[in-house]
């Protein structure tokens, strides 16, 4: 009761501060409001492409290990020169090591190159096509929404079939179905024998809204598939219940046998996971994150001054009225309290309204932008703690001064 | 009413004034992706915390009694999040148990009074 008395009271000294001294208040709120809008915002903004990007990244596939010419990471000493000389993945090694393992659930061969699409007098440039052999469903999610994936001899015998991303589905075929029509790529028809649902837009490059995806038997008799430049590669999916590790483990056995190389030899391959990524994710996103404090702590350490300035003033204006309160009795821990909560009620207010600022931004962002962006629960939390912190930080000496002020001299002061 | 405020000792102001910058450096640590990753609460004990450790700095400054004992609470409730998360600092605890047994050396000679 005795904290609810003075969290009221100073809550009413707070607005009336507000309402009597309207814009010193409003130029100290500012202070607080703007530092508070601009960490929150950087962590908002952080937060949505963090999101984003890992997001991408799990699309993927966690349990997935990708047998490629290049590794994903890297450090300071890489040597590129060795890597060159690497030959590229095919598909007599995915099946060499189809027969080898028994930790995989599925394997598939993945090669993409871009191309123009052509539907009678409608065409679509750079379009990516993406070559996979049969397993491909098995190793990536597919969500067909119309017709249906490759059967296993339209794969194994490089049938002309073709399943679509929605966007080259709607670009090509925006009032029929397309299924069952053809298309053209490289001046070869190809029967459209599904489509794919949207997956909207992905800022790693990984959504299939904007590509093809044919038999690789098929793409063969098109393209050179183990030319560099198309950076093929095997995708390799880990049963259930067997670790990456215990998958790279094996798949390392097996491609030093299939590509024969010798007990001291260096591997020529790299056997990448989405974990590499997402790792170097982290250092970026600390690194963002520890520049948006800094440029945050600026603005809030300016709000801070302005709270401590006026909370002395409000000290130094009121002191008559704090010996008067403390002739009737009143505790020094009682005068304590009722400015620092001021103080507290202060920055409260100040980031209340910087957070709503943020809000107000992120539905802007979102509407104009189509962007996924949202004021997260813990960045409200972290917005309101620093306003709380702030607070009592600026607010403690103001008022720890005011709780020992001599009630007479107090009484007797302008 | 006024009250005479007990000389303090220069070991004392040191500490306070590295107490005050530690608080400040201490700021960055509610930021922290690890710490924002555990819960959304953790930022936010950690603010009471690290705002606590600022009271107490300021009593100790002041000569209080109240100072060090709020240090000496904080100071476990501070450790036992610290350990409870994962996140033990030697260096944290370290500078934590020097500053308590320095305040608790100055103890006796402190105003017991707010």
């Amino acid at each position: 009761m005795f904290l609810l008395t003075i969290f009221s009271e100073s809550f009413l000294f707070a607005a009336h501060a507000l309402r009597t001294n309207k814009l010193r208040t409003f130029l100290s709120l500012l202070g607080i409001t703007i530092g508070i809008f601009a960490i929150i915002s950087v962590f908002t903004v952080v937060d949505a492409l963090e999101k984003s990007l890992r997001d991408s990244v799990k699309s993927l596939g966690d349990n997935v290990v990708f047998v490629q010419k290049w590794p994903w990471a890297f450090g300071p000493d890489y040597p590129w020169w060795k890597y060159m000389n690497r030959p590229v993945p095919d598909t007599d090694e995915m099946e060499e090591l189809k027969k080898r393992c028994k930790k995989y659930e599925a394997a598939a061969f993945f090669v993409s190159f871009n191309k123009t699409v052509k539907f009678k007098s409608s065409s679509i440039e750079n379009v990516g096509i993406i070559s996979v052999s049969h397993d491909y469903e098995d190793v990536q999610f597919l969500d067909i929404i119309n017709g249906r994936y490759f059967t296993e001899a339209e794969s194994d015998g490089g049938r002309a079939v073709a399943i679509l991303g929605a966007n080259i589905a709607d670009g090509l075929f925006p009032n029929t179905d397309p299924v069952g029509q053809s298309i053209k790529v490289m001046g070869h028809k190809l029967m459209v024998i599904g489509v794919l649902k949207k997956e909207g837009e992905s800022i790693m490059g990984t959504s299939k809204d904007a590509n093809v995806i044919i038999p690789v038997n098929y793409v063969r008799n098109l393209v050179d598939i183990r030319n560099d430049n198309f950076d093929p590669f095997i995708m390799v999916k880990a049963k259930p219940g067997v670790t990456n590790a215990e998958l790279i483990d094996e798949l390392t056995g097996a491609m030093r046998a299939i590509r024969k190389l010798k007990p001291l030899a260096d591997d020529d391959f790299a056997l990448n996971q989405t974990s590499l990524i997402n790792n170097q994710f982290d250092e970026m996103f600390n690194f963002i994150g520890t520049a948006g404090w800094i440029i945050g702590v600026f603005s809030i350490l300016v709000g801070g001054f302005g709270i401590a300035n006026i909370m002395f003033v409000s000290v130094r204006e009121r002191t008559n009225q704090i010996g008067i309160q403390k002739a009737l009795g009143a505790k020094n821990i009682f005068i304590l309290l009722q400015f620092l909560t001021e103080s507290v009620m202060l920055c409260l207010i100040g980031g209340f309204i910087g957070l709503m600022l943020i809000f107000l931004l992120t539905l802007a962002i979102g509407d104009s932008a189509g962007m996924d962006i949202s004021l997260t629960t813990s960045n409200i939390i972290l917005g309101l703690t620093i306003s709380v912190l702030i607070g009592v930080i600026s607010g403690f000496v103001p008022s720890y001064s005011a709780s020992q002020l001599d009630p007479v001299e107090a009484i007797r002061s302008n | 009413m006024s009250r005479q405020i007990n000389k303090r000792p220069v070991v004392l102001s040191v500490i306070c004034v590295i107490g005050f910058v530690w608080v400040l450096f201490n700021i960055p640590s509610m930021f922290s992706p690890e710490i924002k990753r555990l819960s959304d609460w953790y930022p936010a004990l950690i603010g009471i915390i690290t705002a606590i450790n600022f009271i107490c700095y300021i009593g100790v400054w002041y000569m209080k009694k109240w100072g060090v004992e709020l240090f000496l609470l904080n100071f476990f409730a501070d450790q036992s999040l610290f350990i409870a998360i994962g996140k033990f600092g030697a260096l944290h605890c370290f500078m934590g148990t020097v500053s308590l047994i320095l305040f608790l050396i100055f103890y006796r000679k402190m105003d017991q009074n707010l």
